[in-house]
């Protein structure tokens, strides 16, 4: 049994005053590598004259008779290696020694690394408490300085720490919060259920459950402010740390934005709704934006370029105003014909975006199509009313002028015959005189009937038909010669055909009456020769039926010619020629025709004169 | 003394013509002669051997109007006196402007015509 144990194990006896090595198990002779066998007999003040720890504690085992247990260093004679040993001296009567050695070395080796390790990782711990410490100072630091109102919440909602900003937005100190308050608080009634839910939720359930939510915050005045909070669990806590975002003014602001987009919105809704075009071009041409009158009428051309798709012109304009905005600061506009035809008034402005850039501009386009032509009929209306007014006015003053005359001529005429009843010598006169105050009277009723005339055609929209001229022209040479027995006449008509269709109504009548008389007013022969020539020519791809009326009279003077029949209304120059020829001339515009005088023989006019008269022709 | 042949009608209306000579004549006056137009007056004015001292002118007619014929006679003969008769009142002035002796409105009488006859003889003596 002394040889199997696993421990070496060596057996001394005391003889006399030393010990004697006398046996020795197999662990011994493994432990000296077979080494031992060398050592029996020897004594033990020869063997450990070294190592008198060793050879002291045997003699004293053996003469006190007491077991000892010692560890030692102990450097192997045998293999000369330096080993720890754990050595144990039993005392065994009578004068026994055993010893058990056991070679401690590598767990020796092992306390020392355990050791050297429980120092290190008290070092560590103390650098690792420090370290803690630093970062709890730091994050206290952080707490306090995040520049927004932050709180520690614990599970049952008491708040557990505060910054200085919670202090200042619920207006209470931190002393009488922390552990004190709880965050329901400081909530509105109408947001707590909602904020409750949330709290319990995410403790169970932190991924799931919203972080980040607006509500309204109550201070200790009882103002409510808008908060912006962003909350989370503190990792392997059942607390939650919540930042506080005071958006009072933002809300309010976004609010005002709301309201003025929604005010933008309804203006650009208005602006569109009553089709006005806005846009928004850059410097370089480029449109921006256009609303959606602009889309429909000339296509999404955002990114393109104005005068390409708004005019269909390869180049800018020379005339465009955006330019004279930019570089005068101002509004401009400007009145054009857009690529479909219509007529735009552009009115071009600045426009700062948000990047206080101003190299574009904001654009007001309005088809103002109706408009321009209600100007236009506007302005050929009032043309029309400033010529009827002018002819009015003409008409009022031949009227005035030949009325005059008229009743002058009667007054002259009868204050005269007055003087020849007192008398007789010049009774002669008195039938004269009395004709030619019939014939003033004839004359004034033809002037009246003429004025009303004048007047049915500036205010009646004349109906024209389709009348054969040279039947109506027959008849009025008739009334004509009959109403001139006194006088020596030959009115001839040579046409070269039988029938002649114009447009033209009733006053035809009155132009060739008027035609006739006159040739026969200004004519001091005694056989009054007047020819009515009728043709036909083309002019400017119209056919006309023309009508020259040739007379032997005194002719018109040349500087004359052009004032009777091509002069405006309002031109004195033409209130010599009396109103029957305004008539006449008033007439043939109706019909579209021309008149003009001409000399019957070219350039003398002392041989009489010859009226033109050129009238569209009808099948 | 003035002659009574002195007396030079222009007017382009046929029965004024007929009853100014009627009245002329009736007065004691004759006529020199009966213009239609200023430009016809101007061509007699010419040739008249003895100017007339008197024009009894009408304002509006054709090819030349009174004021126009008045001022080129005026330059013949600038002591002609010129009678306007006219029923054209906004000439008046631009007539009395430029030399006119009188200016007489339509309608007038014959009393009417004959004072201003007179007058105009009386300038002359005076």
């Amino acid at each position: 049994m002394f040889k199997g144990i696993p421990i070496p194990t060596y057996l001394w006896q005391k003889i006399e005053n030393d010990l004697i090595l006398i046996d020795y198990n197999d662990a011994a002779d493994k432990l000296t590598k077979g080494m031992m066998k060398n050592h029996i007999g020897r004594k033990a003040s020869e063997m450990y004259k070294n190592q008198p720890k060793i050879l002291k504690e045997l003699n004293r085992c053996a003469s006190n008779q007491i077991s000892i247990f010692r560890e030692n260093e102990y450097g192997s004679e045998s293999t000369g290696e330096e080993r720890f040993l754990s050595i144990k001296y039993g005392f065994i009567p009578p004068n026994l020694v055993i010893v058990h050695i056991e070679d401690i070395t590598e767990k020796k080796e092992a306390l020392e690394i355990l050791k050297k390790s429980e120092k290190e990782l008290k070092a560590l711990t103390l650098k690792l408490k420090q370290s803690v410490l630093k970062s709890e100072e730091e994050y206290r630091t952080i707490f306090e300085n995040t520049g927004t109102a932050t709180v520690i919440i614990e599970e049952d909602t008491t708040i557990s720490l505060v910054n200085k900003q919670f202090e200042e937005l619920s207006g209470i100190s931190r002393e009488e919060i922390e552990w004190k308050e709880k965050w329901t608080d400081f909530v509105v009634e109408e947001d707590l259920e909602r904020m409750k839910k949330l709290h319990y939720n995410r403790r169970k359930d932190p991924d799931s459950t919203q972080k980040k939510y607006e509500f309204r915050f109550v201070n200790k005045e009882g103002n409510i402010r808008d908060i912006l909070i962003v909350i989370d669990m503190i990792p392997e806590t059942k607390r939650s740390v919540a930042s506080l975002l005071d958006i009072t003014e933002r809300k309010k602001i976004e609010e005002k934005l709301k309201e003025s987009e929604l005010k933008s919105r309804y203006l650009m809704d208005g602006i569109t709704s009553v089709g006005i075009g806005i846009d928004i071009v850059t410097k370089d041409y480029k449109v921006l934006f256009q609303n959606q009158v602009l889309k429909e009428k000339f296509g999404d051309i955002t990114g393109k370029l104005c005068y390409e798709n708004y005019m269909g012109l390869k180049a800018p304009c020379d005339f465009c105003p955006m330019i004279k905005a930019l570089k005068n600061n101002a509004i401009e506009s400007l009145e054009l014909t857009g690529v479909d035809g219509n007529s735009y008034e552009l009115f071009s402005a600045p426009y700062l975006d948000s990047d206080r850039n101003t190299e574009k501009v904001i654009e007001i386009i309005m088809n103002i199509t109706k408009r321009k032509q209600a100007e236009m009929a506007l302005r050929e209306s009032e043309k029309r009313y400033r010529e009827a007014y002018n002819r009015a006015e003409f008409y009022k003053d031949l009227f005035a002028h030949d009325i005059n005359n008229i009743l002058q001529s009667i007054l002259s005429g009868m204050q005269i015959n007055q003087l020849i009843l007192t008398n007789p010598e010049k009774l002669e006169n008195l039938k004269i005189n009395a004709r030619i105050i019939e014939d003033q009277v004839i004359r004034g009723s033809k002037l009246v009937s003429n004025v009303r005339k004048l007047s049915q055609l500036e205010e009646v929209e004349q109906n024209l038909n389709k009348i054969e001229i040279l039947n109506v022209l027959k008849n009025i040479i008739l009334i004509v010669k009959e109403s001139n027995k006194d006088k020596n006449l030959a009115i001839r008509v040579d046409s070269i055909g039988e029938k002649f269709f114009i447009e033209a109504n009733d006053y035809l009548e009155d132009v060739f009456e008027n035609l006739l008389i006159n040739a026969i007013k200004y004519n001091i022969n005694l056989i009054i020769n007047i020819i009515v020539k009728i043709t036909r020519e083309q002019q400017n791809g119209v056919n006309y039926v023309k009508m020259e009326f040739l007379d032997n009279g005194l002719g018109v003077a040349d500087s004359m010619k052009d004032i009777i029949f091509k002069r405006g209304y309002n031109d004195e120059s033409v209130l010599g020629m009396g109103l029957g020829l305004s008539l006449v001339r008033r007439i043939i515009e109706t019909y579209n025709g021309k008149i003009w005088v001409e000399d019957r023989v070219k350039g003398d006019r002392s041989k009489g004169s010859n009226i033109v008269l050129f009238i569209p022709e009808v099948d | 003394m003035i002659k009574i042949e002195d007396i030079f009608i222009v007017d382009d209306e046929p029965s004024l013509q007929i009853f100014y000579k009627q009245i002329l004549t009736f007065n004691g006056f004759k006529v020199a002669g009966i213009a239609n137009n200023g430009i016809e007056a101007i061509s007699m004015f010419k040739l008249f051997p003895n100017k007339p001292k008197i024009i009894l002118m009408d304002q509006r007619m054709p090819e030349m109007s009174g004021i126009e014929a008045s001022k080129i006679i005026l330059q013949m003969d600038n002591r002609v006196k010129i009678i306007f008769i006219t029923a054209d009142t906004s000439v008046k002035e631009e007539a009395l402007s430029i030399g006119a002796f009188l200016f007489i409105d339509k309608i007038f009488t014959i009393a009417e015509l004959i004072d201003a006859i007179n007058r105009a003889i009386e300038s002359y003596v005076l």
